[in-house]
């Protein structure tokens, strides 16, 4: 069995330090994912807590029919649609860079500003279809495989690399039409 | 984890993967805060020791058994044998008994379960 799933069979048996290595491993990709989803730092705090709430509350009726990875942005997707739905609009709330990793790597010809580079990247990403941004958000972000990806969207494995594949065409043209 | 994707070369793939490298202090207070306020789950509630769920279990047990023996309904006794010498009186009571009855039905359940003489040996 996954790492993952022993401690949340313990947190389950109401061991509250299973909690907090989940947490302590979990909490920054959840953070990144959240934040991408809908560029507000504050929001992507909340989000990241209640899945913690979430999996102490589901720990007890937990089964590890599938990768932890796959139940988790199961419940980490949902949150985000249910946020979507909940608020019309989204506000865009940068998160300090200093918690973000750098990026030296990204720059693609040294030419522009890295804050402006950030912000035109995430208010395209924000155009795509929610699906599409978080399809590539497992792949390249939480670097997920292919099958646990898909599994966390409930697609086939083919259908998913569809998506991905249309998902970056997507916000390639995004970055070109409005840079 | 992946083992199948590559790192990123593109940089729109940087950007796609760049993560938080840290959380805020408030983060991490708002994550003990919250951590006090989480009750034990239902399961947990339930969830006793082995060695005390298999006590429980096995007074559960004892309280039937003794239920069941304290309030179990009368069983009738099953027909007994009739002694021979009692067998000879009910042979005659079945020849005679078209006219008087030697034994009344009641006296005869009574005698077929009186225990048979021994008789002596020899």
């Amino acid at each position: 069995m996954e790492e993952d799933a022993l401690w949340l069979e313990r947190v389950a048996a109401g061991d509250p330090a299973a909690l907090d290595l989940l947490f302590a491993k979990w909490k920054r990709p959840l953070l990144s994912f959240f934040y991408r989803h809908l560029g507000s730092h504050a929001d992507a705090e909340d989000l990241t807590l209640e899945v913690f709430v979430r999996l102490h509350r589901s720990a007890a009726s937990y089964r590890p029919t599938a990768r932890f990875a796959t139940f988790l942005f199961h419940i980490a997707r949902n949150l985000v649609r249910n946020e979507y739905r909940r608020r019309g609009r989204h506000p865009v709330q940068p998160a300090p860079p200093d918690l973000l990793e750098s990026l030296s790597a990204a720059t693609p010809d040294g030419t522009r500003n890295l804050g402006e580079l950030e912000e035109s990247f995430q208010a395209a990403l924000l155009r795509l279809p929610e699906e599409q941004r978080t399809a590539l958000l497992l792949i390249l972000q939480q670097r997920l495989d292919y099958p646990t990806a898909a599994a966390a969207l409930r697609r086939s494995e083919n259908a998913f690399r569809v998506l991905i594949h249309r998902a970056r065409q997507n916000l390639k043209h995004e970055m070109e039409v409005r840079p | 984890m992946s083992t199948e994707n590559p790192r990123p070369d593109d940089p729109l793939d940087s950007l796609l993967a760049r993560r938080y490298r840290e959380t805020s202090p408030e983060f991490e207070a708002r994550w003990l805060a919250l951590k006090r306020d989480f009750r034990p789950t239902a399961a947990q509630t339930r969830r006793l020791p082995w060695p005390v769920a298999w006590l429980g279990w096995g007074a559960i047990a004892l309280a039937a058994t003794l239920a069941i023996l304290l309030f179990r309904p009368d069983v009738p006794l099953p027909p007994a044998e009739p002694s021979p010498a009692l067998a000879e009186l009910f042979a005659m009571d079945s020849v005679l008994s078209r006219g008087t009855a030697l034994l009344e039905a009641e006296n005869r359940d009574a005698l077929l379960h009186l225990p048979a003489p021994s008789r002596p040996r020899g």
